[in-house]
């Protein structure tokens, strides 16, 4: 790793070197193909544009170098990942939070069976470019990034800033930080949807427990009460151990909570759709404070949840019969 | 995998890779404790690392916000009142403080009174002298601070704990069935503290960024404030945990929501939730700690005073 950092650091130096002034152009290209507004050749294009024709190769030095350190060209893209993405690009409308798998592909060299329709897609590990590209994106995927497509991320960032390198540290704490926050806006979604008890004032529990003894019938007022004191502090002086119930007692309690509660059930709720997650965001704003995240996010949700009306599909129809009609093909 | 990376950004963050390695840890003594308060027999490393990070944070926040009330107050130390002041709104929280005062001045006047052999005084009275200055600390304060007489009332509960005396006679059933080498591994794990060891809580607290410095009663509240801060992290984490298992039926859930199934019991589990397996884990940690923090974050202003909430303030 560390033998890669620095093999990294010199290529950068190197290729800063070459270009002299316009290194902020060249930053600004690696950007937007990172984000896959550009694709590899017309970077080619431009870095052949902004470095002096015997220098071309420290921009190969140091593609290769940034992809060799997050580990994206040694590794076989595995076969369900890949699959996945040639699904998910056909389907439209997935809210971001819904899918989340755990982020760690596997980077060792495992003999993938595929699937035979897939076929076309040779996978190569040492292709360069390609497949690791068409990977790159979380917002593809669907899936947490991995650390290898963070890193690549965050030092593409830090060139853009002027600094030289990420530290692993870092990175570790970026990965914590993308599940906090992901997990925060899930909170905000969920709590306005279930039920949940309150410990201490601050630490939410038992999410989507529809056992609420009803207060105003007498035989279930000791039970309300005892849901609604939170259960005894563990810890006062230090010489108090855990208390701990026996497993008669526990099921007894429970049973009498469950009987103590409504005999109807509240209507189960169908899953989390994209209106759920606009209400939570709009009401609990706090859960993203920045606002150029939130203004974004609100407008990715809010076109997402457009759908043409019957005007303007009848108007789609119109138009593509005159298209079909000009063309002399016929009509669908 | 994530290593020593930082937890939830504070104010003030301490991460292990900032000070030097020379320096005091309480690693060890976090795993013994941890296992008094219910975890597995053996608490892994890297979850004491993280609660050692975070108590450390949690305190040195607590001690900056703390100065600052010092300052405010004219005072040259921070004194007790001042940590006082930083708990005032949660009442519960408070009275155990004063309890354990209370118990910090009874201990005091029993160590006197073993040294003076003094044979007139009966040990167990409570005699108003000058061995009780720590309760008359916080009382004083507490009656400088009060408004609506709230506060007063919490140092006058003399009456028996029912809640305690179920504990202790929970932990007598619990430890007949255990043999000697066990139970005195047991005791040693229930008495090991901050307090304890003072020194070298002092040291690993390191107050050098701190303008003003803590008096020793301050310190002392510290200690236990820490006791406690690791008591609420092992209860959060293992609900979590608890959480986390997979149940079949309304009862369970049920079970599940309303008691903490804590490790150190040999007896078996409550009836349908599943036993627990193996330690808590620092993931287990870092969601209750999120999850602590998190009507924190998003009833936050954007002007007011950000990072995280204190688990026992």
């Amino acid at each position: 790793m560390a033998a890669h950092a620095s093999e990294l650091e010199i290529a950068k130096k190197n290729l800063t070197n070459a270009i002299g002034d316009n290194v902020k152009h060249y930053w600004a290209n690696l950007k937007l193909w990172f984000k896959q507004k550009i694709s590899k050749e017309e970077f080619d294009v431009e870095a052949r544009r902004l470095l002096p024709q015997e220098n071309v190769h420290f921009h190969n030095d140091f593609l290769l170098a940034i992809l060799t350190r997050c580990q994206i060209i040694v590794s076989t893209p595995e076969g369900p990942g890949s699959l996945q993405w040639q699904s998910c690009a056909s389907k439209s409308d997935k809210s971001k939070g819904k899918k989340k798998c755990s982020s760690r592909q596997k980077f060792d060299h495992r003999f993938q069976p595929q699937n035979p329709l897939f076929g076309a897609q040779p996978f190569s590990p040492r292709e360069a470019g390609g497949e690791e590209e068409e990977l790159r994106l979380s917002a593809h995927t669907l899936l947490l990034p991995t650390r290898g497509q963070l890193e690549a991320r965050m030092m593409v960032t830090a060139f853009e800033m002027g600094l030289d390198n990420v530290t692993e540290d870092a990175i570790s704490t970026v990965v914590c930080a993308v599940e906090h926050h992901l997990k925060d806006v899930l909170t905000a979604v969920i709590t306005r949807r279930k039920a949940y008890r309150l410990r201490d004032g601050h630490f939410p529990y038992a999410f989507g427990t529809d056992v609420t003894p009803r207060p105003y019938l007498k035989n279930s007022l000791s039970a309300y009460h005892g849901i609604s004191e939170c259960p005894p502090p563990s810890a006062s002086l230090a010489a108090c151990p855990p208390p701990q119930v026996s497993p008669d007692d526990a099921e007894q309690k429970a049973i009498h909570l469950l009987a103590c509660s409504s005999d109807t059930l509240p209507a189960p709720l169908p899953p989390i759709s994209m209106f759920d997650l606009l209400e939570a965001l709009k009401v609990h704003r706090g859960v993203m404070p920045s606002h150029t995240m939130y203004a974004l996010n609100m407008e990715r949700i809010l076109v997402q949840l457009w759908h043409p009306s019957h005007e303007e599909l009848e108007q789609d129809r119109i138009h593509r019969q005159r298209l079909a009609g000009k063309e002399g093909m016929p009509v669908s | 995998q994530v290593g020593k990376s930082d937890v939830m950004a504070g104010s003030v963050t301490s991460s292990s890779k900032e000070r030097p390695a020379s320096r005091t840890s309480f690693i060890p003594e976090l795993q013994s404790m941890m296992f008094a308060l219910g975890d597995t027999r053996r608490p892994l490393y890297e979850t004491a690392a993280l609660v050692e990070d975070i108590v450390h944070t949690q305190l040195i926040n607590m001690l900056h916000q703390a100065c600052e009330g010092a300052s405010l107050r004219g005072s040259r130390v921070i004194s007790a009142e001042d940590i006082l002041f930083l708990m005032r709104r949660d009442k519960k929280k408070l009275a155990r403080v004063l309890k354990y005062l209370q118990f910090r001045d009874y201990k005091s006047k029993l160590l006197k009174n073993l040294e003076e052999e003094d044979v007139q005084q009966e040990p167990g009275g409570l005699a108003a002298g000058g061995n009780q200055r720590r309760q008359r600390l916080a009382q004083d304060f507490l009656a400088w601070m009060d408004q609506t007489g709230e506060f007063l009332s919490l140092a006058e509960k003399q009456e028996v704990d029912p809640v305690k005396q179920e504990r202790m006679e929970r932990l007598e059933r619990h430890t007949r069935n255990m043999d000697p080498a066990q139970y005195a591994e047991f005791c040693e794990s229930r008495q090991l503290s901050f307090a304890k060891k003072a020194s070298k809580f002092r040291d690993w607290l390191d107050c050098s960024s701190l303008e003003l410095k803590p008096n020793s009663i301050a310190t002392e509240i510290l200690s236990y404030l820490a006791y406690e801060t690791v008591a609420q992290i092992v209860d959060l984490s293992l609900l979590v945990k608890q959480e986390m298992t997979v149940k079949n039926n309304p009862v369970s859930h049920v079970i599940s929501a309303s008691y903490i199934h804590y490790n150190t019991h040999t007896e078996s589990s409550p009836a349908t939730v599943e036993p627990p397996s193996g330690a808590i884990q620092p993931c287990h940690i870092r969601e209750a700690i999120r999850r602590y923090n998190y009507r924190h974050t998003v009833g936050t202003h954007a002007y007011r005073r950000s990072g995280m909430a204190f688990l026992t303030c």
